[in-house]
């Protein structure tokens, strides 16, 4: 009888399995072993593609000609029919019971693969990219994830080409992409993916720029009437979508320069999403607060699962004055998580907002904040019971400050915290750490208290706040890598008279990486980690893989004490350095 | 109430429906039965492995149904085995692939996934010739082939 390990290459529809769960370099490896394994890898690999500044003739013509040299071996003679497979793999994936379930892809959504090979030969020599991603696409039956990166689209060809081949994709469930453009403006193009896009698609973000008199513009050669006649041959003529899209869920819009996408043009395109939960608000270029919310209302009406915004645009309504009407406009206490790039509290407190959803939010995320006051951040944690996630950085001109001392005035209404990342301003003087305890050892301790009862906290990033403008004798940044929260990581010994408060933190179980003010190098006096704090570490943050103790240029070499080497080898996989390449900055 | 599975090298084990219909082959073949004392005969699988395979059975019989999160990476789970699941899987590599082989015969996806992710770990960090060994594969590619797919792979690297 043949061994289990022979009998589980004969089933490749298990090696596909297999292969979806390994991340892309060690597909990589796994699709080099053998003919075999190589073709039934090929589906996951090109299952996703992430053409991130690559999207260029050259690579293209590149990737396809190694697409093509792999269409070769895949159809040699003894191959397995793929096909056979494909669809039960994908079943599985998604959890359908059986293949019959799996809904069946409409003729105007049948994958490429189904098209003559010679038609695509033919077109493979054109250096039109929407050709070129024609012949790319015909690899996989299984594209999922297509990530274009930046897109040029100058004319209408290019546009009807770019469209109608997405809309052949059939199994597409993400879609990226960057489109720059002098001549077509924004809403001509968002109109056109969005009616092109296939019934399975999931999430759509577009980045519109216009003047990309900066890049190499795309080679529109000849041949491009040409091949759009073959095109659509082939294809049919363009179906404007009139269904909804009922898997489209997550929905990213930014639209950059002085262009906006006005609401009359959105309000029907939100219709065909009616699944959507989440969303990066829209711009509008309008600042009555009324007309804000009636466009809001609007949205709502037509999209009434969402839960989840984001606001990235950085440039049109720089205050966020839509993301303040959606709060308003939504059910009380739907929103689940908010996504805030550059908030600004100057117009609006966001407070105010959220105040409707504080039972129901579990996710703030304030990247890059510009400036909110402790009293606002403190009423999140003291307000917020269903909080999982917070974070937040700051940026080059920000200007807010959380002392540690307001943070504590309160137990947090939230110990369900996942994630947490937060600047803390500690006092200024740190005196001789020893009983009895002072102000700020109370302080301390109240605050370390407080994170020790965050038990299903996974990541905690903590940072001294510092002077961003503030330099050391070599002219350097000081930064919070030269700052350590004091007895943070070091035990009580009171038969010493040494204080600590890592053994408040005992709760942690599930800590995997801990960030911020934690380097070893400039530990205060009489709060050391040692050999007992390496132990207690071992064994109560058994799923530790990261902690900050060092954070040091690219290339610098670290020589770890007795106590951090055992840790190491205590816990497999754990990490004890920060890298970071040129000038670090308060801020990063 | 017990049902009694039959191995491959003919030993009954009696064990409770809820945990039988763990395995939907199973489940399936019950409903079809309707009541009935007959034993289950499971001819695809040796009394060893079904030892192992009814002890997860036993141990996961209040989960609930599985929902795979369609919006998952799939690639990113395989580090998220459960501490149980992950003693549970170290056996020989015999063994690991004869409880994959059952999970699939008899349709129990949470098995199947916990040992593909098993194998997936196993496979990680290995270069090509590391896993030929490991997995007994036979490089069948010409020289010629092989040079091809790795410029492809540098290309694809940073994707």
């Amino acid at each position: 009888m043949k061994s289990a390990l022979d009998r589980f290459k004969d089933l490749p529809e298990i090696i596909l399995l297999l292969a979806a769960r390994l991340p892309p370099k060690d597909l990589h490896a796994f699709r080099l072993t053998s003919r075999l394994f190589h073709i039934i890898c090929q589906s996951v690999f090109f299952s996703d593609f992430r053409l991130h500044n690559r999207w260029n003739s050259e690579s293209l013509q590149q990737l396809a000609s190694y697409a093509y040299a792999l269409f070769s071996l895949n159809t040699g003679e003894g191959c397995i029919p793929l096909s056979l497979y494909y669809q039960n793999t994908v079943c599985f994936l998604r959890g359908s019971s059986s293949a019959v379930s799996f809904p069946q892809p409409t003729l105007s959504q049948r994958p490429v693969s189904i098209l003559p090979r010679e038609t695509l030969g033919a077109l493979c020599d054109a250096s039109c990219f929407a050709t070129q991603l024609f012949h790319v696409v015909h690899q996989s039956p299984c594209l999922a994830i297509l990530d274009l990166g930046r897109v040029i689209i100058n004319t209408d060809i290019g546009l009807t080409l770019l469209t109608r081949v997405l809309s052949t994709i059939g199994n597409l469930q993400s879609l990226k992409l960057w489109v720059y453009s002098d001549h077509i403006n924004p809403q001509i193009i968002l109109k056109a993916l969005v009616y092109s896009f296939p019934g399975l698609l999931k999430s759509f973000s577009l980045l519109y720029a216009p003047n990309c008199r900066a890049l190499k513009p795309e080679a529109w050669d000849k041949k491009s009437t040409k091949l759009n006649e073959t095109v659509s041959q082939q294809l049919g003529p363009t179906i404007k979508r009139t269904e909804p899209l009922m898997r489209m869920s997550d929905w990213n819009l930014i639209v950059t320069g002085n262009e906006y996408i006005s609401a009359e043009v959105l309000l029907p395109l939100f219709k065909l999403f009616p699944e959507l939960t989440s969303m990066d608000v829209p711009a509008i270029d309008n600042k009555d607060t009324n007309y804000l919310s009636s466009i809001a209302f609007r949205i709502l009406e037509a999209c009434p699962r969402l839960k989840h915004l984001s606001k990235w645009d950085i440039q049109a309504d720089e205050e966020g004055r839509m993301m303040f009407a959606f709060l308003e406009q939504m059910k009380e206490n739907t929103l689940e998580s908010l996504q805030f790039l550059q908030y600004t509290e100057e117009l609006q407190s966001l407070v105010w907002g959220l105040d409707y959803h504080n039972k129901s939010v579990k996710s703030i995320i304030l990247n890059e904040c510009q400036s909110m006051s402790a009293t606002s951040i403190a009423w999140i944690f003291f307000q917020c019971p269903a909080l999982e996630v917070f974070k937040i950085s700051i940026n080059y001109d920000s200007e807010f400050e959380i002392p540690r001392d307001v943070l504590v005035r309160q137990e947090w209404a939230s110990t369900k915290f996942k994630e947490l990342k937060l600047f803390v301003q500690l006092d200024e003087e740190v005196l001789e750490p020893s009983y009895p305890m002072s102000d700020w050892t109370n302080g301390m301790e109240r605050f370390c208290r407080q994170i020790g009862a965050l038990t299903q906290l996974r990541v905690l990033d903590l940072k001294v706040a510092v002077e961003k403008d503030s330099r050391n004798r070599d002219g350097d940044y000081i930064t919070y890598k030269d700052k350590t929260f004091p007895g943070l990581l070091t035990l009580e010994d009171r038969g010493k008279g040494c204080l600590g408060w890592l053994q408040l933190l005992s709760g942690l179980k599930d800590l995997e990486e801990l960030h911020g003010s934690f380097n070893l190098d400039v530990m205060l006096g009489g709060f050391e980690f040692g050999q007992e704090e390496a132990d207690w570490v071992v064994e109560h943050w058994p799923k530790l893989k990261f902690i900050e103790f060092f954070t040091l240029p690219e290339g610098t070499p670290i020589s770890y004490s007795q106590p951090l080497l055992s840790m190491i080898t205590r816990l497999p996989g754990l990490k004890l350095a920060s890298f970071y390449i040129d000038v670090h900055y308060p801020w990063q | 109430m017990p049902v009694i599975l039959v191995s491959s090298d003919n030993q009954d084990f009696k064990v409770d429906k809820e945990v039988a219909e763990r395995s939907i082959l199973i489940k399936n073949m019950l409903e079809d039965v309707g009541e009935s004392d007959s034993p289950i005969p499971l001819p695809n699988v040796t009394a060893a492995v079904l030892t192992k395979v009814i002890e997860y059975c036993e141990h996961h019989r209040n989960d609930p149904v599985q929902v795979p999160e369609e919006t998952d990476d799939p690639r990113k789970r395989s580090n998220d085995i459960e501490e149980w699941d992950m003693k549970f899987m170290q056996v020989d590599q015999e063994m690991l692939f004869e409880i994959i082989l059952a999970a699939n015969y008899l349709d129990i996806k949470p098995l199947l996934d916990v040992g593909c992710k098993t194998v997936a770990n196993i496979i990680k960090g290995k270069t090509p010739e590391e896993i030929r060994k490991a997995f007994n594969i036979v490089n069948d590619f010409t020289p010629e082939e092989e040079a091809q797919i790795k410029k492809e792979n540098e290309w694809a690297e940073d994707r």
